[in-house]
């Protein structure tokens, strides 16, 4: 556990503002500075400092829902209900370069490579792979089973995770053409995520269970018991004394963390984070940390120590929080609301006192 | 189990052959003065749509449910759309599903009961079937047909002006005996009153039971088709435990054969009535309101199935009298 932070943290506010609609999604630049957020009524806005906010594009009246800011932080991407994935050189303040427009979709899932500037989207059942700097489509995958849920690329970017009826179905960059590999899990997976490590594929799934698959060691595990469908997942960076990451999962109110055990063939306990009155929203562990910041239609975020207790909630949100996202060193914490608004803080350790 | 949502944005559901009028419904619903922002999300290409609508297209995806006590098939792209366009709740205030002219009307309205996201925040409002009066009988074998009808609460039989009175009052009474709990209208061009449509609250359980007295009344009898509803009506009270076992069993080997159930439960024992509904292995139900000083304490209950033995089913039920 050395180098993690555990210590209390204090969290002051950086910075406020807010959209015409509904937040539906957040993602910083690398730099830990720029923020792009999008909106319900089709806002894009790009806020590299408080005095430096542009709105690459202002309200359509037609959602965007995916957002992604490529891993060099040049290119921003998003899709949504006109059915049009529009890129934005961020570097160049130029117009966007629509790569397609599939009329009558509703584009909702969209995720950058980790490395690359290659960008995957989901158009129905359709996973469209393109590499935006030589502006050319590299492959065409079929998920068949239904339209695309959730598009989640392994943290070498080597395979492509993606989420729908009957599974995960995971891609080899390296092959597009080979028939992926199936993840089979009752019902339909909602969410795919990732440990920071690649060694465990995480699925939520919408029979109220929770699929953990560690990668090429079959079988996976089925985390039963839950209330609800389990809506989303996040993975800790570091892992516990076992060796492994924590995996947390939303469902309705509450968010159950599971650890693993320490022998070798060790299984996964639980336990329950309770303190929302309302759905959660989303969660995200701070990175190199096990804090876990958990958003909810209450209206609050809350911070939860060690993954174990709510050690701080932060509110000013008149209805639900929608989304949150941490700045990739963790110094930051940025969120969204149901009603448009926006809050950034400033994440420090609090200063330690005499006694 | 579940419980449906007390407030929510209304939904109703349109389904019905291609060509028997569902499109022309649809943009009357669209362009009637009612007052009403409607959303509307539609699985067949017609023109449907008029400037500043909110029109969304989806393919049909049917998911398998499965977690322990309810096998169901829901459908993954409503809890997708819907997900998205609740995102714009102040947009809409009324949402209206049409279904492909193939759909099983099911998938959908389980939707309603599993999905604890749409469950919470819209409220099926009713299941509208438009039906070619003419041409009707082509199909009138075909599974989809049956289902269309057997889930339908309105049912308009269209086209009117094709058939002689006859002909439509005899597919008047064996729409009925397949569906006695549907409530029919005669229209030419899907053309009626917006309000016999729109806020029906079909699936509301507080409005527990609207059938025809003469139907509630009626002993077991031949039916022409293979799906065909009846009712039970008891006087005596009901042992509520039996009655839970007995309820549980036969959702589990019965409930792809129960299309819909609806009733009101006197329960030995207790000051309120019981009421609840039930699509195919979904049940719910809740206690209602005490029984009333000058009303009789009496069960009522109505099935709509496939191949459901009447004469089983009434014995079944008369075993768990208290």
């Amino acid at each position: 556990m050395s180098g993690v932070k555990s210590a209390s943290l204090q969290y002051t506010q950086y910075w406020q503002g807010s959209l015409s609609d509904y937040v539906t999604a957040l993602a910083w630049l690398p730099d830990g500075d720029g923020l792009a957020v999008t909106s319900a009524a089709g806002e894009v806005m790009l806020q590299r400092s408080p005095e430096d906010i542009i709105f690459l594009q202002g309200s359509t009246d037609q959602a965007i829902n995916g957002l992604g800011v490529s891993a060099n932080g040049q290119y921003v991407a998003v899709g949504g209900q006109s059915g049009e994935v529009k890129v934005w050189d961020v570097s160049l303040s130029a117009c966007p370069v629509t790569l397609q427009q599939h009329s009558g979709a509703w584009i909702d899932q969209l995720a950058w490579h980790p490395q690359q500037n290659v960008l995957a989207y989901a158009v129905g059942a359709q996973i469209h792979i393109w590499d935006v700097t030589q502006a050319m489509q590299v492959a065409t995958l079929d998920f068949q089973a239904s339209s695309v849920l959730r598009l989640a690329w392994h943290p070498q970017g080597i395979l492509l995770a993606v989420s729908g009826h009957g599974g995960v179905k995971v891609w080899s960059q390296s092959d597009w053409s080979a028939a992926p590999k199936l993840i089979a899990v009752p019902g339909a997976s909602l969410d795919a995520a990732w440990s920071v490590d690649g060694r465990y594929l995480g699925s939520g799934n919408l029979d109220r269970t929770l699929t953990v698959a560690e990668w090429d060691n079959s079988p996976p595990w089925l985390m039963q018991g839950f209330p609800g469908k389990v809506r989303q997942l996040a993975w800790s960076t570091p892992a516990t004394a076992s060796g492994s990451p924590l995996v947390a999962a939303a469902c309705i109110e509450g968010i159950t963390v599971w650890e693993r055990g320490h022998k070798p063939k060790a299984g996964w306990r639980s336990r329950v984070l309770q303190y929302h009155k309302g759905r959660v929203n989303a969660i995200a562990f701070q990175p190199d940390s096990l804090t876990l910041a958990s958003a909810s239609e209450d209206g609050q975020i809350a911070l939860w120590q060690a993954a174990q207790k709510p050690s701080q909630t932060l509110k000013g949100f008149k209805k639900g929080v929608t989304c949150l996202a941490w700045s990739a060193t963790g110094n930051r914490l940025a969120a969204g609301g149901a009603a448009g608004e926006l809050q950034i803080w400033n994440v420090s350790h609090r200063a330690q006192g005499f006694g | 189990m579940v419980t449906t949502a007390t407030a929510g944005v209304p939904v109703t559901v349109l389904t019905g052959y291609l060509g028997a009028g569902k499109t022309t419904l649809l943009n009357r619903i669209l362009t009637y003065e009612h007052g009403k922002k409607v959303a509307v999300i539609v699985n067949e290409f017609g023109e449907v749509g008029i400037d500043n609508q909110l029109v969304i297209d989806a393919d049909e995806e049917i998911f398998e449910m499965n977690n322990g006590c309810i096998c169901c098939t829901v459908r993954g792209d409503l809890i997708r759309i819907i997900g998205n366009l609740m995102q714009r709740r102040d947009r809409f205030d009324h949402l209206v599903i049409e279904t492909t002219g193939l759909a099983d009307p099911a998938p959908v309205i389980q939707t309603f009961f599993v999905d604890e996201d749409i469950q919470s925040q819209l409220s099926l409002d009713a299941v509208i079937t438009v039906v070619d009066a003419k041409h009707i009988w082509q199909h009138w074998d075909s599974d989809e047909a049956q289902e269309q009808i057997a889930f339908a609460d309105v049912i308009l039989l269209n086209k009117v002006d094709l058939v002689s009175e006859a002909d439509l009052a005899e597919l008047e009474r064996r729409i009925l005996d397949m569906n006695a709990m549907v409530k029919l209208y005669r229209t030419q061009n899907s053309d009626l009153p917006i309000d016999s449509i729109l806020g029906v609250k079909a699936f509301d359980l507080d409005r527990a039971l609207q059938v025809d007295p003469e139907f509630l009344n009626e002993d077991a009898h031949e039916h022409d088709e293979s799906v065909y509803s009846f009712a039970i009506v008891e006087e005596q009270p009901l042992n509520s435990d039996k009655l839970s076992a007995w309820v549980t069993e036969l959702l589990q080997t019965k409930g792809p054969d129960i299309f819909r159930m609806k009733g009101i439960l006197n329960l030995a024992g207790e000051a309120n009535r019981y009421v609840f509904q039930g699509v195919h292995m979904i049940f719910d139900g809740r206690s209602d309101r005490p029984w009333k000083a000058n009303e009789s304490r009496r069960s009522e209950l109505v099935f709509i199935g496939r191949n459901l033995d009447e004469t089983e089913l009434r014995q079944g039920f008369r075993a768990c009298l208290a």
